[in-house]
């Protein structure tokens, strides 16, 4: 029996039409029974709208009830096959494919393979990929029943230069299919191409297509197989019949001639991708009266343009909804599955610490062990401390601070355990699926929270994607066992093609991509991107399948894409009463781009105008987005409050307040701190940190080392404490960039050697009972205590010339006087007191008549640079340094902590709450009145 | 036709383009038949435009065919960048360049490359490995440094992209030096020197001379006796402070020379090859890692086809590309790097073979050479004759865009470049530069035109008068010609955002492109505060920040977040979760509409920006806030509205023009950067012959060879320098001032050259030169008013119609739970799932079942008729449960509830399994499906009905049980609507299969 066709006309939307025919063709009385029926519809979207429309249709038909609906089974395009003969399912699924796939690959000869695919500059082939290429081929070529093989016997293959590829695919092909026959097994493919699809299932009577414009071959077989009536639904006036096949399929040859329905009023041009994006709000505002938000849809030509175009509607208060969904992989189920793959992958602390911040991992954690959620911060902590680049490697976290770590460390690899070894996909699934069960067990979410529901999509999928693996046959080609991290990788691949979509009652706008607008039928429509490659959309370049060959072997090409586009344009904009047709100029970088052949396939006169209005004419630009303020910055910096009382203060502190009073008060008084974990290597404080170590295990030696006149001998200690000091702190095996900072400090230390060794041949002997001993003093400041304390790193002590109080430098070496005062308005100003302060404490704890001397061991970059330098100061230097601590104690106790200094150069983990990089700082601290400032109170 | 035009700045290189490829197209060519490249998109844009508005202007109806035509072919138009058209290639060729199908190209400053980088750095360094050890070792044999992240890093980054272009282990391993002199023979020379220091006839300086150069032997301080004036007056002339050298000294010399010359040379070699193998070991981790995340950078294009060119026969590539390309038409020639070359090259002589019939036209001047750092080699395009036969070249020096008094002055300083004082010597270098440099003429020779050199005094500091000067004269001319456009031109991004500051300190309105931190504004550090907070409970400072801001409600953070850990742990763990569900761009969009009443017009413009960079971060899905935050750290922004002036890098005004332009930055050496590394090649157009560490002054004093290879780099880095003079100078159509520092005048700065040719040293402090009108705008037309309409102003909130109430998305399933709580994991359990799947078996079974009636007899004809209803499920599930379903129809009970009517007279039963329906209730449109419904009819009417629902799950004391209930409930209002009979009519009932049980649902009380 040949189809019917019926040209629904283009005064209703096509959908709306569809109903119409089914409402004509099916209503009997009280019933309208449309269940004998198996309508085909182009996507998703269109079966759920045209569901929505039956629904809608029945309420208007019987507003009081007393009509019984059964809607016609409606499935998409691709779902047609399996739906229509039952008999074709079930086939291997996609995974089982995949597997099988590269089973055969890894069984087959290099040279076979070679003529297909390269290898790596390391002689190895990426199997994987191969056979996910291989399978998406033999995908796209199985919709048009061909195969490889069919390919390469094909005159337009077998005569180009990739004959013997062709060649070497359909062998591979050949391999492949041979192997799953053998275990009794075919995929869709070959169910597709070979297999009888068996006896149509009876519950269908007629068959209809409702704007399927575009049937591959192995749809057209089953049609004509299947024995059923047709009906093709065609949204297209009867003009143009010529336009379609026997089917309601686009005839390219007719689209490619026939002139778009846009009229120039619809067209909208746009300066660039922003402003379009804009075009869309300022046409919701212009229909606003009339439309309501559920009334228009927004239509993508391209599907990345989404998040602009939401997030514009969003902030400018229009309701919006975006079926389009990313991929399951973006969710927090596929964020856990792909960190696990990162840690079998790399075994690595990195990894480790992105599974701890993982929400439901530390949730889960958190319940385990009833403690507050501070894993991520302890983990933080463990790393600054110990810097573990592998797991395995890494310093085992037990000392104390660190115990409740190993608790919870203890509890995720327990998490993780059995993720190792081979085992086949199904063991895989289960592994998984019970590592997912731990961690989600105890979660309840509601369906109808966009949240929840979104967690139980992303779940769902993940579900699937399980399912699949675990459906996979344990023997045949699909048999071998595969490693944690590939079946992983499996799961992850199919969660990434799936997305999650989440439906939502409200009434908003909905955003969806363009393939999807003919089937929408919302009164108003804006579609956005009417460029090249996207609106029609065009062929993307494939190394197997060109242009040509596509066009020779009757596979879809570009001019297919066009004839099935221009129609669906044509269909898209059938009984619309708000049409916006937007193209940007250029994307928001200024890269001009190409405007859609639609918007100029008209008459030849009247292609002149657009193209002049394309070119140069005026185009849309938003001069204000949703996000904007018109008002002045009222953001502020924190401001200082309060005078804190000074009881006590360390050396140091008096270098940070001269430095910056305001970073000060946040660092000191405040006591913020910051937290990272992204070490490379020691930090400079870490590394100054293990040379102290090294050196006070000298200083605390016995006195004929420390009192050494031997280098080597001081040498030597120092290198074995220095092994000692990293493996403890570092262990073993450390991170490699450490391991080579420990060789640095060697050096350093060695050039240091020699130094002491000199030293000690002069006379000076190391006080060790005052090496990195705790001093305190009390400093009177206008009649008020206050208590310095301080750990002076070492002391020495010359019969003749007296102390001398040391500080070990690693940093850059800079002479104490450069340390401590710079220049200021002309004169010398203290800018560190740090070595006057060690001088006063140790006079205060010593009460010593002799000589006091202070410097720096030096131990910097350059080893020829190691030194002793001791500062020059006369006792009216140190008075006056003293002085100005004096006066820092009273600036602290007045609470003078403003206004900020200039910003330090290197990050001090206080940049942002300080306002570092903002230009107008110097006006905004200038315009910030602190509240109860130091300032206020002596006016 | 053969053509090659050396076009020089403002001379209408893209018009003559466009025409050509109008002339083409004229001719008959087909669209796809002609390749044109340029090296932007804007540019290959700019081209595209042209032709089309070119076309459009045309009146004739064969003009407006030949536009339709046009247009109806856009899709296969070849005009694109040279990058994409070589991405393109790739793509096409894929499986012969071991390239993944959904590979991404991406620019070097994408965040995902950025990240790819970072990454192997931080892989490099930090897993343990003793290879990797000792390479870095070799390389930080100079200071202990302590940073080696530091000391490793600039290498790297320098060099990865030279490594790419010359992975050969061999390039990077140079001849050795010179057999090193015995010791003892060594010894012996520094004995000869220090005794003759000793001698009096030598003269006292001569004899610190040698006792210097002695000591630094002694010492093994190789490179200072290197650079020692003794040794190298011994090579070069014998003489030393006009005294000769003693015989016996030259022969030391000559002895310390060579080992001087062997232990630096070694030492190099050294170095060069550890260069290479940190290279090397880098970009295995690197490329690991960049085919994971499918990144590839443009440059790897043109790098991989070129590498793999013997594969890629041109009949191959015709098929693969689908591309008969026949004419070429290449624009901005001069940036052409070598792989580029070797990619287009084939493609040039295949059009420009006999039976082609095809053309080539190339576009290019060797003077805006500007991009030789990220590889363009302007002495291809000098080559192109030579390798061209027949190629007819043509000078265009006509400059439509400039007026003269600005083209004299750029003929002045670059006509004759190799006499200029500063550059001296090097004027041999120069002198190509100048023979080839013709003389600028302007088009328009009306046009007004003022050229000007200010010089600021010595103690200037940070350059800070130029600055004052450059700002004071932007703001005379907006006070004059406010519609005059103004472009700041740098050298670098630091003296571009400078600039940006004084101007804005000065209230002058000013754009920025491609020099402000994204971060520079305290609201968008905020929302990364809180970010650094989320990965880093444990920083207090970003809680504290927050706490103090008006996020801090949102967040849950308290006044106070040190005092309570737990909550900042809680708004942390919250704040990475809105990240895994929604991803950045949404997560953070309410906090930035919290901050946008806070933050002003420009903070807000920010915002936007940080969310349309959440939204690109988005698509490589980082879980750690922390890696969003490093990206947005690094990341750099446009000034959304471009002003009136435009503050830009030389580099990024190529291309542009501006009324006036100003260059407050020219203080810089001409001779360039010193590169790490040096590439020699033959010819420009020949592979790299050989990769060698840019050798040291010492080195290069001993070593005649690597001092000459040095000086070529060098020279070549100064050409590139004077083309971005020559661009700079050539941005401007009607005035052009430059700034200088006093003490960049006389030596090889930019500003010293321009000095020194406009003969402008003049004496000391302020205007050192001008020529023409001061007051130029004056005589300006109108028509370069710079108007720009006023864009639409988006109101705050946009108000639509309210919906209407009857929303067909209202519509309920009878099943559908709303508020219910439920497991998660019941979504991908596996016991979920096979219980969702017997579920389905069971219905399809129930279904077959009473679609066969009296014929259910079996259960493998029940799983029969099943299959067909759920064509999914495997054929043992059915069977299991097509067993079950027929033991379960055997219970009466059950039986009974599926046949609760006896017909009487005139009545009749109809039976609907599996059905899907559609019901209109007072209550609103229902949709769902009936697991089982019999009808009782008389006279063909409905009188009552009975719908049953299975359950497969607990029996009826189960949890569920009362949701059940109240479905079937929600079914029989449903029924009762659809076949318009009482409530009170339809009975209805849960079948419980697994234990046979039965629960009535009283009919009075549906609804």
């Amino acid at each position: 029996m040949s189809p019917q066709i019926i040209m629904l006309g283009l005064q209703r939307p096509q959908t709306q039409a569809v109903t119409d025919w089914l409402e004509d063709r099916y209503v009997h009385g009280p019933v309208w029974d449309m269940s004998s029926a198996l309508v085909v519809v182009s996507g998703r979207r269109a079966v759920r709208r045209l569901g929505q429309l039956i629904a809608d249709r029945a309420a208007r038909l019987a507003p009081t009830g007393g009509l019984a609906v059964f809607p016609p089974r409606t499935v998409t395009v691709g779902a047609l096959p399996e739906t229509l003969c039952p008999g074709l399912a079930p086939a291997l699924s996609p995974m089982a494919s995949l597997i099988a796939m590269a089973a055969c690959l890894r069984d087959l000869p290099a040279e076979t393979l070679n003529r297909v695919s390269r290898t790596h500059s390391d002689g190895k082939r990426d199997l994987w990929a191969l056979a996910k290429r291989l399978c998406a081929l033999r995908s796209e070529l199985g919709a048009d029943l061909l195969s490889c093989g069919d390919v390469a016997r094909s005159n337009a293959a077998a005569a180009g230069p990739d004959a013997d590829r062709w060649a070497a695919l359909a062998e591979i092909e050949d391999a492949y299919e041979r192997s799953l026959r053998v275990a009794g097994m075919r995929d869709t493919e070959m169910a597709r191409r070979e297999a009888d699809p068996g006896p149509t299932d009876p519950a269908f009577q007629q068959l209809v297509l409702a704007g399927t414009a575009d049937l591959r071959p192995v749809h057209r077989k089953l049609l004509e197989r299947c024995g059923l009536p047709v009906t093709a639904l065609v949204a297209a006036d009867a003009d143009d019949a010529a336009g379609f096949d026997e089917l309601g399929c686009v005839v390219a040859q007719y689209w490619l001639q026939r002139h778009t329905d846009i009229t120039a009023d619809q067209i909208v041009y746009a300066e660039a991708e922003t402003d379009a994006a804009g075009a869309v709000l300022e046409r919701l505002q212009a229909w606003g009266r009339e439309l309501s938000a559920d009334q228009v849809t927004v239509g993508l030509g391209d599907e990345a343009s989404e998040p602009l175009v939401e997030r514009m509607l969003t902030l400018a208060g229009v309701p919006v909804r975006t079926p389009l969904g990313g991929p399951a992989t973006r969710s927090r189920p596929g964020a856990l599955l792909s960190g696990i793959a990162d840690w079998l992958h790399t075994g690595s602390v990195e990894a480790l610490a992105e599974l701890v911040r993982h929400p439901d991992v530390s949730r889960r954690l958190r319940r385990d062990l009833d403690a507050p959620g501070d894993l991520p911060d302890l983990m933080d902590r463990y790393r600054t401390r110990h810097l573990p680049g592998l797991v395995a490697t890494a310093v085992e976290p037990d000392a104390g601070r660190f115990k409740r770590l190993t608790g919870d460390l203890r509890r995720l690899r327990a998490l993780l355990h059995r993720l190792s070894g081979d085992a086949a996909p199904a063991t895989w699934a289960a592994r998984f699926q019970g590592l997912l069960a731990n961690v989600y067990k105890d979660v309840s979410v509601q369906r109808d929270q966009p949240d929840d529901a979104h967690l139980l999509r992303a779940l769902t999928v993940t579900g699937s994607a399980l399912e699949e693996l675990a459906s996979v046959p344990a023997t045949g080609p699909t048999g071998s066992r595969v490693g944690g991290a590939a079946a992983l990788q499996l799961v992850i691949d199919r969660m990434a093609a799936e997305a999650l979509t989440v439906e939502s009652a409200e009434p908003a706008v909905e955003v969806v991509g363009w393939l999807e607008v003919p089937a929408d039928d919302a009164p108003g429509l804006v579609l956005l991107g009417l460029h090249e490659g996207r609106i029609p959309s065009s062929v993307r370049r494939d190394p197997f399948l060109t242009e040509s060959l596509r066009s020779a072997l009757a596979l879809p090409d570009s001019d297919h894409r066009y004839a099935r586009d221009a129609h669906g344009l044509s269909a898209a904009l059938a009984g619309r009463s708000h049409v916006a047709l937007v193209c940007a100029r250029t994307t928001d970088q200024g890269d001009p781009l190409i405007p859609s052949r639609f918007l100029f396939a008209a008459s030849d006169e009247e292609v002149g105008a657009r193209v002049k209005r394309f070119v140069t004419g005026d185009a849309f630009r938003l001069a204000r987005t949703p996000l904007a303020s018109s008002g002045p910055r009222r953001l502020q910096m924190v401001s200082p409050e309060g005078a804190p009382p000074v009881e006590k203060l360390d050396p140091s502190s008096f270098r940070r307040y001269l430095e910056c009073p305001y970073r000060y008060y946040l660092r000191s008084i405040l006591g913020l701190a910051d937290a990272r974990d992204d070490w490379q290597e020691l930090s400079p404080a870490m590394f100054g940190d293990l040379a102290h170590a090294v050196l006070s295990d000298l200083a605390r030696s016995e006195p004929e080392m420390r009192e050494s006149t031997q280098a080597g001998a001081i040498r030597s200690l120092l290198r074995e404490r220095l092994v000692a000091h990293a493996a403890g702190q570092y262990g073993r095996r450390p991170m490699g960039s450490v391991r080579l900072q420990i060789s640095q400090l060697e050096r350093r230390l060695d050039a240091f050697a020699a130094c002491q060794a000199e030293r000690n041949a002069q006379g000076w002997r190391i006080v060790p009972e005052q090496t990195e001993a705790g001093l305190s003093a009390t400093m009177d400041v206008d009649g008020a205590p206050v208590t310095i304390a301080g750990r002076i790193d070492r002391l020495d002590h010359h019969p003749e010339l007296g102390y001398a109080v040391l500080d070990y430098k690693t940093g850059k070496a800079v002479e104490p006087e450069k340390a401590h005062r710079a220049k200021r308005g002309g004169a010398l100003a203290w800018t560190n007191l740090q070595l006057p302060i060690y001088r006063f404490l140790l006079q205060s704890a010593l009460g010593t008549a002799e000589p006091v001397g202070v410097g720096y061991v030096m131990l910097p970059d350059d080893p020829d640079a190691t030194a002793f330098a001791m500062a020059a100061w006369t006792d009216a230097d140190y008075a006056s340094a003293m002085d100005c601590a004096a006066d820092v104690v009273r600036s602290i106790r007045q609470g003078l902590f403003w206004p900020p200094s200039t910003p330090p150069s290197i990050d001090d983990g206080l940049q942002r709450l300080c306002w570092d990089r903002f230009p107008q700082r110097p006006a905004a601290i200038q315009e910030a009145v602190p509240q109860a400032t130091g300032q206020e109170k002596q006016a | 036709m053969r053509t090659l035009i050396r076009a020089s700045a403002g001379s209408g290189k893209t018009y003559a383009l466009t025409t050509r490829y109008l002339e083409l197209l004229g001719q008959g060519a087909e669209p796809e038949a002609i390749l044109a490249t340029t090296f932007t998109r804007k540019a290959a844009g700019e081209i595209l435009h042209r032709v089309l508005a070119m076309l459009a202007n045309r009146e004739t109806p064969a003009d407006q065919q030949s536009l339709a035509g046009f247009c109806r072919s856009l899709h296969r138009v070849n005009i694109s960048t040279i990058d994409s058209f070589m991405i393109g290639l790739c793509r096409s060729l894929g499986d012969l360049l071991d390239l993944p199908d959904d590979i991404a190209p991406a620019a070097a400053d994408d965040v995902r490359v950025q990240a790819v980088r970072r990454m192997a750095m931080d892989r490099l360094l930090t897993t343990p490995d003793d290879q990797t050890d000792a390479v870095v070792r070799a390389l930080l044999h100079g200071p202990a440094s302590s940073s080696v992240v530091g000391a490793i890093e600039p290498v790297v980054s320098e060099l990865h992209q030279v490594y790419l272009d010359s992975r050969e282990e061999s390039l990077w391993t140079p001849a050795p030096g010179p057999r090193p002199p015995a010791p003892n023979d060594v010894a012996t020379a520094v004995a000869v020197l220090r005794d003759s220091a000793g001698k009096a006839p030598v003269g006292r300086q001569v004899a610190d001379g040698t006792a210097r150069l002695a000591d630094h032997i002694d010492a093994k301080d190789w490179a200072a006796a290197a650079s020692h004036k003794l040794l190298q007056n011994a090579r070069a002339c014998g003489t030393y402070c006009r005294k000769p050298i003693p015989p016996d000294v030259l022969d030391a010399c000559a002895v310390i020379d060579n080992a001087v010359h062997s232990v630096l040379r070694a030492e190099w070699i050294e170095r060069t090859r550890s260069t290479y193998d940190l290279l090397r070991r880098y970009d295995e981790v690197y490329a690991g890692l960049a085919a994971r995340a499918r990144v590839m950078l443009f440059s790897d294009a043109p790098r991989l086809l070129a590498a793999n060119a013997g594969k890629l026969r041109p009949d191959l590539l015709e098929h693969r590309t689908d591309r008969g390309i026949r004419h070429m038409l290449l624009d901005e020639f001069q940036d052409t790097d070598p792989a580029q070359w070797a990619v287009l090259s084939p493609f040039i002589h295949r059009c420009l073979a006999p039976e082609a019939g095809g053309s080539l036209f190339c576009v290019g001047d060797v003077k805006q050479a500007i991009y030789g750092w990220r590889g363009g080699s302007a002495e291809i395009f000098d080559t192109l004759e030579e390798q061209i036969p027949g190629v007819e070249v043509a000078t265009r020096n006509s400059s439509y865009r400039s007026s003269q008094v600005v083209l004299d002055a750029v003929n002045a300083v670059f006509g004759s470049i190799d006499t200029a004082t500063p550059l001296a010597e090097c004027s041999g270098d120069l002198e190509a530069w100048a023979r080839k440099f013709g003389r600028h003429e302007a088009v328009k020779a009306d046009l007004p035109g003022y050229v000007a050199l200010t010089v600021s005094p010595r103690d200037e500091g940070q350059g800070g008068s130029r600055v004052e000067a450059c700002v004071d004269w932007v703001r005379q001319i907006q006070r004059e010609r406010p519609d005059a456009s103004i472009g700041i031109l740098t050298r670098t991004n630091a003296a571009a955002l400078q600039m940006l500051d004084a101007l804005r300190a000065a209230g002058v309105g000013a754009s920025a492109e491609g020099a402000s931190a994204l971060t520079d504004d305290p609201a968008v550090e905020l929302i990364l505060s809180a970010l650094t907070m989320a990965d880093h409970p444990g920083h207090t400072a970003a809680a504290f920040h927050v706490a103090r801001s008006p996020l801090a409600e949102c967040l849950g953070l308290p006044p106070d977040p040190r005092t309570h850990p737990g909550k900042v742990a809680t708004a942390a763990a919250r704040l990475r979760r809105q990240v895994l569900d929604h991803g950045y761009g949404r997560a953070l969009r309410p906090l930035a509409a919290l901050l946008a009443p806070h933050a002003g017009p420009r903070g807000c413009r920010r915002l936007s920006q940080l969310l349309i960079a959440a939204d690109a971060f988005d698509r490589a899905f980082e879980p750690r806030p922390g890696a969003f935050v490093t990206t947005i750290d690094e990341a750099r922004a446009e000034e959304s509205v471009a002003a009136q002036v435009r503050v830009m890098t030389i580099h990024r005004a190529k291309g542009l023009e501006f009324d006036a332009v100003a260059l407050p930055d020219l203080d810089g050496s001409v001779r360039g950067r010193h590169r790490s590394v040096l590439t020699v090649r033959q010819r420009p157009t020949d592979p790299v012959q050989a990769v060698i560490m840019n050798p040291s002054p010492g080195l290069r004093s001993v070593d005649p060879d690597l001092d000459e290879a040095a000086g070529r780099a060098q020279t070549q880095e100064m050409r590139e320098n004077l083309a971005v003079l020559y661009v700079a100078m050539t941005r401007a159509r009607h005035a052009l001032h430059m700034f200088c520092g006093e003490a960049a005048l006389g030596k090889a700065t930019f500003t010293g050259i321009v000095a020194a040719q406009l003969g402008a040293e003049g004496p000391g402090p302020g205007l050192a030169y001008q020529s023409g009108d001061p007051e130029w705008w004056r005589s300006l037309s109108a028509d370069t008013a710079h108007t720009d309409a006023a864009g639409w102003e988006c109101p705050e909130h946009i108000e639509m119609r309210p919906a209407t109430s009857a929303e067909p998305d209202r519509q309920a399933a009878p099943s559908s739970r709303e508020g219910q709580w439920i497991r998660a994991s019941a979504a991908f359990s596996r016991s979920a799932g096979d219980a969702q799947q017997q579920g389905l078996a069971l219905h399809a079974c129930f279904a077959a079942a009473a679609q066969m009636g009296s014929e259910a007899a079996s259960p493998a004809a029940v799983a029969d008729r099943a299959a067909r209803i759920e064509p999914t499920l495997s054929r043992t599930q059915l069977a299991l449960a097509a067993a079950q379903a027929v033991q379960a129809l055997e219970q009466p009970g059950l039986r009974a509830a599926l046949s609760p009517f006896k017909c009487g007279a005139g009545q009749t039963v109809e039976t609907w399994a599996e059905r899907d329906f559609v019901a209109v209730t007072p209550e609103g449109t229902v949709r769902g499906r009936f697991d089982h419904v019999v009808v009782l009819k008389e006279a063909g009417r409905p009188v009552r009905a009975h719908v049953a629902d299975y359950k497969t799950g607990e029996g009826p004391a189960g949890a569920a049980a009362a949701d059940g209930q109240a479905q079937v409930r929600r079914y029989m209002v449903a029924l009762a609507a659809m076949l318009a009979i009482p409530r009170t009519d339809v009975s209805g009932a849960l079948l419980y299969v697994g234990t046979g049980e039965v629960v009535d649902v009283p009919s009075g009380s549906a609804g």
